[in-house]
């Protein structure tokens, strides 16, 4: 393989590990053979703890995997790591004599019996106390850190940077996609995202046990549909307004009550999802609203009722911590109480 | 007639001159720099969409081409578009939508075509024949361009993205140094748009869920182990900005009802060890804001498997609900009377239990004896199914809206 299309592989992995990070270690390998090194690591250090909080290695034998971390950490090179700045190439001799290091006991103890004699390192990300080191040694065999070495590591340093940087975009995009889902999944209503023509693009946790149980709504070839006809005929017009855009923002609220083919009664309510966030023409629809779906009983929870009598709560009082445990919040049966604390004011609601 | 002179395959400039001179792209080895600093330059565009047309121009010169885009076409629909382009001319590519993708007689020959391929015009048909055609001769020969050299980013059974590099009679038609440059271009395109994807689908189903969040009439704070807000709803935003309820600080959420602030700070941190007990259950909290009203809250943890090792300590462990627990909570008295078909003499009944506590209060308040009430009550007890009072206060609570802005105009 030329130079260009070696390299070109490599760089191609690189970037196929900020998609997938189980690749980095064929990343590291591919990157051994490019600039004829023995083995690689990717590790992170905080100064405030001991060990890496994330480490990737290629090419070392079990047992000096395992005890990288403890000869990383008193290896003088570790505290140059936190001088050089970020991409900058370094080896043994910016940070000490190669002699003084040879009677180091990470050398003594974990790079001579490797067969270890020089090695390259960058780092790729720094903070007051933390730093992430990419790094990689050469065998005796493969000579010491030369010119052409420390050119093929520049070529490919900003590489693993841009990488790791395009990994923590994911996952943070990532993160915060699942922290909102999690918390409409915990949500004791049923939430359902319709686009204009009530098609079902998702379901919280409630609304998927509802659609399996079929009542009072169930998906009929992907479209949110209540098994009352005249419910849905009002849903679906609210859906196709919501769609329209602002106009829709009047209907936004206005509760829908129906009752279950098994009698049980519930409430709908449309939150119409008008903003600009629509997708670029020829790409799929976002949502154009979200249907909650409380169900509507006459016993109130235990929480409610220990809530009222600790915090002497009026009607009214009781009747929003009861939207906010249903709706925003895990189901008020499991829902629990803190501890009673005093309260000099307030009648109490005697009637609860 | 031609406007210009074009060459054939294999064919050489009459005066054996190379490419002209400006033309200095691909003379001799491919540094590996230049291509580090190209591939460099794909990914970063992969974040930052803007630095595709520079991409382009780079791309150009690597392989040599006068013009470069990023397109789709869909040759069920006929029509297309360019997402990103560098160097093309406006009207043209607007015609070529609007007319020319039709008649281009390479379409068929693109069709064949697969994913990761490389591929130029001149190859795909027979060249004489292409020049002929009318897509050519009217399309290609005004602004210049004798080939492109192209490869496919993604394909349907109707459509096909590319990013093709389009040619001048500087460049000669496509050969076997243009393919390899593109060949090793290639993957990188993919893979570049492909990382687009993934960041613009979680982004855009974060930002369909924060819709959601932002509907509820319960200001809403994402939190992690240190009460850090990760993520405050507009409720939320709003309840910060004022100040009233929790300190003015959008770091951190800090309720200024320092025993209820206590409370919810230890069951944050059982959240964050993961604490089985609040993971299930949950934690309710009445709270007084400075000015004395009160609010209720409640905490929920967010025990989902996605929160992520590695130094990544600001993912939210818990959802915090707060919202006002006065009487400005709309009462959807309609809903109920129309489920239940009462009289308005009832509907203010229940208007007054909400407000008022026992019997005479009720009465009272309505200007009407005990027993006029009482009676009503039986009557709403009779058509609501409830037993109690308590009752008709949790039915009207099921019916009152989460959301922000909701609830029946008419019950005012």
């Amino acid at each position: 393989m030329t130079d260009v299309a070696e390299l070109s592989a490599l760089l191609g992995t690189v970037y196929d590990a900020s998609l997938d990070a189980t690749l980095w270690p064929s990343a590291i390998e591919q990157a051994c053979r490019f600039l004829k090194c023995m083995g690689g690591a990717i590790g992170a250090y905080d100064l405030l703890q001991k060990g890496a909080n994330v480490r990737v290695m290629w090419g070392y034998e079990p047992k000096f995997v395992e005890t990288f971390d403890y000869y990383v950490s008193i290896n003088p090179l570790l505290r140059h790591s936190f001088r050089m700045k970020v991409g900058e190439i370094g080896t043994i001799t910016d940070a000490m004599p190669h002699a003084a290091f040879r009677k180091e006991r990470a050398y003594l103890e974990w790079s001579k019996p490797q067969g270890i004699v020089d090695l390259t390192q960058t780092t790729l990300e720094k903070t007051p106390l933390a730093v992430a080191v990419l790094g990689f040694s050469r065998h005796k065999s493969q000579g010491l850190v030369d010119k052409r070495l420390r050119q093929r590591m520049a070529l490919i340093v900003p590489h693993f940077r841009r990488a790791v940087l395009i990994g923590k975009v994911i996952d943070l995009a990532r993160i915060e996609a699942t922290a909102f889902s999690d918390t409409i999944d915990g949500l004791a209503a049923a939430v359902f995202l319709v686009d204009a023509g009530g098609r079902l693009l998702h379901a919280n946790t409630r609304g998927e046990a509802m659609l399996r149980a079929g009542d009072p709504f169930r998906a009929a070839e992907g479209v949110l549909t209540a098994t009352n006809p005249k419910v849905h005929r009002s849903l679906s017009a609210s859906f196709a307004v919501a769609a329209e855009g602002d106009t829709a923002v009047e209907a936004q609220g206005i509760a829908v009550p129906l009752t279950a083919e098994n009698g049980e009664r519930f409430a709908a309510h449309v939150l119409p999802m008008t903003s600009g966030r629509r997708r670029d023409a020829g790409e799929a629809e976002g949502a154009v609203a979200a249907l909650f779906v409380r169900k509507v009983d006459l016993e109130f929870p235990p929480v409610i009722r220990s809530m009222a009598e600790i915090y002497r709560l009026t009607p009214s009082e009781v009747r929003v911590l009861h939207v906010i445990l249903e709706v925003g919040g895990v189901h008020p049966h499991v829902a629990h109480a803190p501890p009673r604390r005093e309260h000099g004011e307030n009648a109490p609601a005697a009637h609860l | 007639m031609r406007a210009f002179s074009v060459l054939s395959k294999g064919e050489k400039y009459a005066d054996g001159r190379g490419p002209p001179r400006g033309f200095c792209g691909w003379q001799g080895v491919i540094e590996v720099d230049v291509l580090s600093g190209l591939i460099a330059g794909i990914y970063d565009a992969s974040l930052d969409q803007a630095l595709w047309s520079a991409v382009h121009k780079r791309t150009c010169e690597f392989i040599g081409g006068c013009s470069a885009a990023l397109f789709s076409q869909d040759f069920a629909a006929q029509s297309g578009r360019f997402y990103f382009s560098w160097n093309d001319n406006p009207e043209y590519t607007a015609s070529f939508f609007q007319t020319y993708i039709r008649i281009n007689p390479l379409t068929p020959h693109l069709m064949m075509t697969k994913v990761g391929e490389i591929y130029s015009a001149s190859r795909l048909m027979p060249y004489d024949e292409l020049v002929a055609s009318r897509f050519f001769q009217e399309w290609c020969v005004p602004q210049g361009y004798t080939d492109l050299v192209a490869t496919n980013l993604d394909k349907t059974a109707t459509s096909l993205a590319t990013i093709s590099v389009g040619r001048d009679v500087t460049h000669g038609l496509v050969d076997d140094e243009a393919l390899r440059r593109m060949a090793l271009l290639a993957p990188h395109f993919r893979r570049a748009v492909l990382i687009s994807r993934v960041i613009e689908l979680h982004t855009f189903e974060a930002s369909t869920m924060a819709a959601v969040l932002d509907g509820l009439a319960a200001a809403l704070f994402l939190v992690d182990g240190r009460a850090a807000i990760v993520y405050a709803n507009s409720r939320g935003r709003a309840v910060l900005d004022d100040g009233d309820l929790v300190a003015r600080n959008r770091a951190t959420l800090t309720l200024n009802d320092s025993e209820a602030n206590r409370t919810l700070r230890e069951v944050i941190a059982e959240a964050e060890s993961g604490d089985a007990a609040v993971a299930t259950r949950g934690i309710a909290v009445a709270m007084k804001s400075l000015s004395g009203e009160r609010h209720v809250a409640h905490l929920m943890p967010l025990t989902s498997g996605a929160r992520l090792a590695a130094g990544l300590s600001h993912a939210a462990v818990a959802a915090v609900f707060i919202r006002k627990a006065s009487v400005d909570l709309p009462l959807p008295i309609e809903a109920i009377a129309r489920e239940h078909h009462l009289t308005d003499a009832e509907i203010r009944v229940l208007y007054s239990l909400m407000e008022a506590s026992g019997v005479p209060a009720m009465a009272a308040m309505l200007g009407v004896s005990d027993d006029t009430v009482k009676t009503h009550l039986r009557h709403i007890f009779d058509k609501t199914g409830a037993r109690n009072q308590v009752d008709l206060v949790k039915l009207v609570a099921g019916l009152s809206s989460p959301l922000d802005g909701g609830d029946n105009a008419g019950s005012q």
